[in-house]
């Protein structure tokens, strides 16, 4: 059926006659440009996605872009800082740290000096006529949208990693993902992380754009978690108000691998994440969760898909939302179990707090099964906060400030102590506690 | 102490308590007793400073200060404190945290100093002993998964920290065999000083013979119907509440 005739929007327009002049300053050989040109055409025929699309229904972008106009690529940065204090969340753990600004591997600025033998950390640009990372892209079962075809024909780099088997990486990786600039632009990276047969890493992104106009970004994240291997990742969305964000990930899990996931947004933005996750190989493990504390006009989507296309493989999806003023959460979570893939265990739970008349969550989840002996589950809950533990909290001396904002971190902290007990979770729940102006943990402050 | 004059308290348009008078000095223990839907829960709510119980006539003073305008959280601070009959459980906060943000809270409001971790964490272990509480209840989140005699014992534990002047025991015994009672009594009697006043609502008499009152209060139908010494709880429990409602009439 062909698409109804829409009268191209301006930043449209400028993305595919922009794309000629912009290649040049593009990586790869003569092969790219050619993969380019097709992904460019693909995002000539779509645009961008809007409303009338299932999975964009909630995230129009065609409407958040419409009087924005045509964008310029954006140029290199010498330097950038995160416009927002959260960027900096993990800064009291030992780890590796990768700079990108306006979407470039910085190497300058990036400490990655001493990592274990096995683990190559280069950039997209550098890796992109690499077999293993042509590879991991070719064996991604999508999202193929018109953003992710956008992204493909843009992406100028990004970071590509990929731990050989039996490695465990002694420290976290930390993507910081920073941006600057005063006029509007756009720019798109891409990225790889392979964890190969019995390895192990716990990746991390922070994110927080320093933009005084607005900034269109898309990133594409191809995960592929090998058999026994495991992956960790927590990733922060921290941008400021004019920045539009549209995040892709596709993960691809192996057999008996261990994948966690935990993304948090507390920025100002507008943001999206489209997550696909494959579960390739028996007797995986997936737990994929979200965090939203959103204030003033920010837009946080989460929309999800995960494909149980074999047996013996447990998921948990696990979304939370704490929304003020006119902020709105997304989330949009989709089960599929095939045919065969029985002894399935999948519980997916969407639940929201609203502190603001104003404020708006939407929430969708679905099941759809074709096996006949599983275990799956799904429910959202949207409400407000219990004026029951209020009052308790209030009965014991505690005033009502201090009250909600108790009840609010503990919401949002119950998620944190499923992904784990460690120094990221911690860093993660000081955080959410000097956002929400909540005391902090005390059984993390002493040994007990 | 604690003066309850011609109390008449809405919930929802609906009068529940409809005059009530009640006085306690120091170091008394008072019980209430009463049949359901007499008004038992709705005078500990209304002590407590719950939103929603509506003060329609009538004066609560507390060493002279009126209460009826004052938040939960301050009434806490001058010195109040309600055991509930079922602790709300609350998901994410840890009982540890929750009680050094509730002590400290209550300790500034009193004019005291914040205690610090380690002096907080060298109280709390003290007094959680004397109830039997781990360390692995404290860093469970509050009362979350908690047995009934666990969310008992931790109402005490909080009694214990916050040390009012004043105490309301919300049906304390529901929810506990003998055994899981005994141990919540021993800790309330503990308490018992002449400093200190507790007000004991329960259905049954069972409580009082592990909490001994000096006086014993039968609410029926929003109001105070007969008051007497220790021994009316035993009427009670043998004549029923029927008998004592004809009586008052």
């Amino acid at each position: 059926m062909a698409r109804p005739a829409i009268q191209p929007l301006e930043i449209e327009t400028g993305f595919v006659d922009g794309h000629a002049a912009a290649t040049a300053s593009l990586p790869g050989a003569a092969s790219q440009g050619a993969e380019r040109e097709n992904a460019i055409k693909v995002f000539a025929a779509d645009g961008l996605p809007h409303r009338r699309l299932e999975e964009y229904r909630y995230f129009d972008l065609r409407q958040m872009l419409a009087k924005v106009g045509p964008l310029a690529l954006t140029p290199a940065a010498e330097d950038a800082a995160a416009s927002d204090d959260a960027a900096d969340v993990f800064a009291g753990i030992d780890r590796y740290v990768a700079v990108v600004i306006n979407g470039r591997l910085d190497r300058l600025k990036s400490d990655l000096a001493g990592m274990p033998e096995g683990v190559t950390f280069t950039s997209y640009a550098e890796a992109v006529e690499m077999d293993w990372v042509k590879a991991a892209f070719d064996s991604s079962e999508g999202p193929h949208d018109s953003v992710a075809a956008l992204n493909h024909a843009y992406a100028a780099d990004g970071v590509a990693v990929r731990v050989s088997a039996g490695v465990a990486v002694d420290k976290p990786i930390e993507v910081r993902w920073l941006s600057a600039g005063d006029t509007g632009t756009h720019y798109h990276a891409r990225n790889v992380v392979v964890v190969e047969e019995g390895a192990n890493l716990t990746l991390l992104e922070t994110r927080a754009d320093d933009a005084s106009a607005p900034v269109f970004a898309t990133n594409a994240l191809r995960l592929v978690v090998g058999d026994k291997a495991t992956l960790h990742h927590a990733a922060i969305y921290a941008d400021g108000e004019a920045s539009v964000r549209v995040a892709q990930k596709s993960v691809t899990l192996g057999e008996a691998a261990n994948y966690q996931t935990l993304g948090l947004a507390v920025g100002a933005g507008r943001a999206r994440t489209g997550e696909h996750v494959h579960f390739a190989g028996e007797n995986a493990k997936g737990a994929i969760n979200g965090l939203s504390l959103l204030h003033g006009t920010a837009v946080m989507d989460n929309t999800l898909f995960v494909d149980h296309a074999v047996p013996n493989c447990d998921s948990e999806e696990t979304f939370r939302s704490v929304l003020d003023d006119a902020s709105r959460g997304v989330f949009q979570g989709s089960i599929l179990v095939r045919k065969h893939a029985q002894k399935i265990d999948s519980q997916m739970q969407a639940r929201a707090l609203l502190l603001s008349r104003k404020a708006e969550m939407d929430a969708k989840p679905m099941l759809e099964i074709y096996a006949d002996d599983v275990i799956c589950a799904h429910g959202s809950a949207i409400g407000e906060p219990d004026q029951n533990a209020i009052f308790y909290l209030m009965s014991r001396g505690i005033d009502e400030k201090t009250a909600r904002a108790l009840l609010v971190a503990g919401f949002l902290d119950d998620v944190v102590d499923g992904f784990g007990t460690g120094e990221i979770a911690v860093a993660l729940k000081t955080l959410l506690a000097s956002r929400l102006g909540a005391p902090e943990d005390t059984a993390q402050e002493v040994v007990l | 102490m604690l003066e309850i004059k011609d109390l008449h308290v809405e919930v929802g348009g609906k009068e529940i308590l409809k005059g009530i008078n009640l006085t306690l000095n120091p170091g008394e223990v008072h019980a209430v007793m009463g049949p359901n839907g007499s008004g038992k829960s709705t005078l500990s709510y209304t002590l407590a400073g719950r939103s929603g119980y509506d003060v329609t006539g009538g004066s609560i003073l507390f060493n002279g200060k009126d209460l009826t305008d004052l938040e939960p959280n301050e009434r806490a601070a001058a010195g109040v404190f309600l055991a509930f009959q079922y602790p709300t459980e609350v998901p994410g906060v840890t009982t540890m945290t929750f009680l050094k943000t509730a002590l400290n809270a209550v300790r500034v409001a009193r004019g005291e100093d914040e205690l610090d971790a380690v002096r907080f964490l060298k109280l709390v272990r003290e007094k959680a002993k004397a109830l039997n509480i781990t360390d692995d209840m404290l860093k469970r989140p509050l009362n979350v998964g908690f047995s009934g005699g666990e969310k008992k014992r931790a109402e005490t534990l909080q009694m214990a920290l916050l040390e009012p002047t004043f105490a309301v025991l919300d049906e304390t015994d529901s929810g506990l065999d003998v055994d899981a009672m005994r141990v919540v009594a021993e800790g309330v009697n503990a308490l018992r000083s002449p400093e200190r006043s507790m007000l004991v609502i329960t259905h049954y008499q069972r409580l009082l013979d592990h909490i001994v009152p000096d006086h014993v209060h039968i609410l029926s139908g929003g109001r105070i119907v007969k008051s007497g010494p220790k021994d009316l709880a035993r009427e009670v429990e043998e004549s029923g509440y029927a008998d004592i409602k004809s009586d008052a009439a």
